[in-house]
This record gives C-alpha cells, sequence and structure tokens, in this order.
C-alpha cells in the first residue's frame, strides 16, 4: 500500500508540475503575440510622428512622444488573439511605479487572457545632427496571470528612432 | 486469507486501477491535445512569417495609367469569408504585388520580359488556406500600369485544377506555377488600417493601408469537425467552446508605405 501511495503521489505530483509547465509555455507565446502587436503599433505611430514632425517644423518628434506618454492620444489596444475584444481599451503608459488593465473591466470572458502590463519609455541617445534625443526606448512587462502573480513576469524592449527628413 | 479478505483486496485492487486507468487516459489527453496545439501553434507562426514578409515587400503604383486607361487598377485586395462557407472554387482573401522572388517559379520561360515584381495571392479553397505566386511579365506593344498586370494574373491564382493539384498531388499533374497548400484547416481573418478609417470586411484599393491586423485559427481534423458541428450554435456554452477548440494567432503587420521601422 505504501509503494502505490508513493507512486499515486508521484504521479499526481508530476502532473501537475506538466501542467504548469504547459501554461508557462502557453502563456510565454501570448506574451510574445501582445508585445509584438504594441511594439508594431508604436512603430506605426512613430512612423507618424515622423511625418508630422518633418511637416510642422514648430513640433518635434520628441514633442510627440512627450505627448503620448501623457496619454493624450487615446491609442487603441491592438486585436490580439484570445485577449479582449472591447473597444474600450486603450494603450496606456504607466510609468514604473503602476500597471495597466489590457481588458476591459465590463467586458470580462471566461475564454479570455486578462494580463496587465506596464509600458514606459526612456530618452536613450541624442545626435548632433537632430540637435536632440532621437532614439528612445519602450520597456514593456507584462504580467500575465493579472492579479494573482501566479507567474513570473516577461520583460520586452524596443528601440524607436527618429529618422529625421527634411520638411 | 479468507474469501471477505481476497474480495476486499480485489475491490480495493479494482478501484485504484480504475483511478489510474483515468488519470493515465486524461495525461494522455492533455499530452496529446497540447502536442497538436504546439503543432499547430508552430505552423500558424510561420504562415504569419510568410504573410509579413510579403507584405513587408508589398508595392503600389496609384498614379493613373498613361496608356488612355481611365481606370484605377487595384493592387491590394483583400476580403474576409464567413467561416461556415464552404467554397466549391477558390476565393482569393488577400492579394497584392511583392518585391519579385527568386524562388518563384516562372510558368512563362522567358527572362526577358520579367519584371522585379511578383503577384501573390493567399487564396482558400475547400477550407485550406494556399499561397500563389505568380511573376509579373510586360506584354508585347503594351504599356500597362502596374494594376492591370495585376489583375489579369487573378483568374490563375483562382484556378481549380491548380488548387487540386496541389491539395492531392497526382503523378505528373504538379501545377505549373508556385503554389503552396499552407494549412489545411484555416481560417485567417484580416483588418486594414488607414490613419483614419479601418476595414473588416473587404478591401479593394490601389494604397497600401498602414497596418494589417492578421488572425489566424488553425485546427486539426478532430477540432475542425467539432467547430462545424457549432458553428450556428449561439448558445454560451457552444461560445466558449468554440473559444477553446483549435490554435488562434494574431499578428498586427504595418507595411512599408507607412515606413514602419524593422528595427528591433
Amino acid at each position: 500500500m505504501l509503494a502505490i501511495g508513493l507512486g499515486l503521489i508521484a504521479i499526481f505530483g508530476l502532473g501537475r508540475l506538466g501542467l504548469q509547465n504547459v501554461k508557462e509555455t502557453q502563456t510565454d507565446e501570448r506574451c510574445v503575440q501582445m508585445a509584438d502587436a504594441i511594439f508594431e503599433t508604436l512603430r506605426e505611430y512613430n512612423t507618424r510622428f515622423v511625418e508630422a514632425a518633418r511637416a510642422d517644423t514648430d513640433k518635434s518628434w520628441t514633442y510627440y512622444w512627450n505627448q503620448t506618454t501623457k496619454n493624450e492620444f487615446n491609442i487603441p489596444f491592438p486585436p490580439v488573439a484570445n485577449m479582449s475584444r472591447s473597444d474600450n481599451v486603450f494603450l496606456l503608459f504607466t510609468g514604473t511605479e503602476h500597471l495597466a488593465l489590457a481588458y476591459d473591466v465590463n467586458a470580462i470572458y471566461l475564454s479570455d487572457w486578462n494580463p496587465r502590463y506596464m509600458l514606459y519609455l526612456k530618452d536613450k541617445y541624442d545626435s548632433r545632427v537632430a540637435n536632440g534625443i532621437n532614439l528612445k526606448q519602450i520597456t514593456l512587462v507584462i504580467y500575465p496571470d493579472g492579479d494573482t502573480y501566479s507567474s513570473e513576469y516577461r520583460i520586452f524592449h524596443t528601440t524607436l528612432t527618429d529618422t529625421g527628413g527634411l520638411p | 486469507m479468507t474469501m471477505i479478505e481476497l474480495v476486499a483486496a480485489l475491490a480495493l485492487f479494482v478501484v485504484i486501477l480504475g483511478i489510474l486507468t483515468a488519470v493515465m487516459d486524461t495525461a494522455t489527453n492533455l499530452w496529446s491535445g497540447s502536442r497538436s496545439q504546439g503543432r499547430e501553434q508552430v505552423a500558424a507562426e510561420n504562415i504569419a512569417d510568410l504573410i509579413a514578409d510579403d507584405l513587408y515587400q508589398a508595392v503600389t503604383d496609384p498614379i493613373p495609367p498613361t496608356n488612355g486607361i481611365s481606370a484605377i487598377y487595384n493592387t491590394f485586395v483583400f476580403q474576409n469569408i464567413p467561416s461556415n462557407t464552404v467554397q466549391s472554387a477558390p476565393v482569393i482573401l488577400l492579394a497584392f504585388p511583392r518585391a519579385a522572388s527568386p524562388r518563384t517559379l516562372d510558368p512563362d520561360h522567358d527572362p526577358t520580359t520579367r519584371l522585379a515584381l511578383d503577384a501573390v495571392f493567399y487564396t482558400t479553397y475547400a477550407n485550406a488556406l494556399f499561397r500563389v505566386a505568380i511573376p509579373v511579365h510586360t506584354r508585347a506593344n503594351r504599356s500597362d500600369s502596374l494594376g492591370e498586370w495585376f489583375e489579369s494574373y487573378a483568374p490563375a491564382a483562382a484556378n481549380v485544377s491548380y488548387h487540386d493539384e496541389a491539395l492531392i498531388p497526382a503523378g505528373n499533374n504538379t501545377p505549373d506555377l508556385s503554389i503552396t497548400v499552407l494549412a489545411e484547416r484555416a481560417i485567417p481573418t484580416f483588418i486594414a488600417y488607414f490613419p483614419t478609417q479601418s476595414y473588416g470586411d473587404q478591401l479593394h484599393t490601389n494604397t497600401l493601408p498602414n497596418m494589417l491586423d492578421l488572425s489566424l485559427h488553425l485546427f486539426n481534423a478532430e477540432d475542425w469537425n467539432t467547430y462545424q458541428s457549432i458553428i450556428s450554435d449561439t448558445a454560451a456554452a457552444a461560445n466558449l467552446k468554440r473559444a477553446h477548440l483549435g490554435t488562434l494567432i494574431s499578428r498586427r503587420i504595418t507595411l512599408p508605405q507607412a515606413g514602419g521601422s524593422r528595427l528591433p
């Protein structure tokens, strides 16, 4: 009986470990998809800002990004598979102290993945030619299990460049 | 050992065996399910990469043609089809010209008229997803616009026999153009974005959108059958079940017109 008991404990233990690993792998894939969609959205906005700064010499590329980090523009949260499809979720720059929700609290679905995230931007390098900062580093920290913290956070980085150009 | 002890021991043995069988069965189902999903996940990511690679090299020519034809032809086309329709003929889901790839098979075998462009079509037929690439050739004594060239390749891209031959390879009947089956059971969906407007059903235009959202739902045979059986069911349980069938991935792709930085 002792041997059977130990065997059962081992089987259940391994099963639990296996399930946790499957969940972590799935979380990795979801985080990569979410980070890719957010970074691609920011790259697209970066292009708009480069163009806008080129057309209007009064407002620089840095100005537009400063406005963005103050959440002056309502950037819709990009659609990501298995995440909230609500139109009321926006991409928020949180700074390093707060977390934002990647879901609409009024439209939560059982089948959706509901993570939280931290998104912030730092000036990286300045250029003598641009006469100012022309590269910004974006950091995205995803907390996959929202409130429970049962899964480790994942960190992603990307850089956005002011490619400049004549007006 | 008395008879009662023997019966009790056997009963206990049967109970333990039952529990073990149930546990092993669940574990096996979970394992095979996650293995199948892992395989589909990799396939879906590869397909999304392929579509993204094509779109990153998409080209367009929105300038009116100079050959006297006033019509402006579309060079970027997509349409989403309802997932509960079975196509008896191939349907073009996404189409655009891109910079030529040296790996694209050239059915015309004439390098002197070949342009540095390929017409790329993503099609669906019998629930499968295909990619068709056709090299663009100039035509004798014609100065067609890019759109006219591009549209003239659509009938070949939607040819039933090419799709049949790609789906069921039979001897020497290999298609004489680059056609690839990307997935046997797939539901792709697109949303195109311009700075002030988005298109979720279809788009026929001669300018490239800023972004394209791609969602790709791949299924194994078992999940596909279950999905089809509840596709019209609007009950909450069916909605929940549909969300757990197959593998769903998404990808946001910025097109070159937007000048999207490809820096890491």
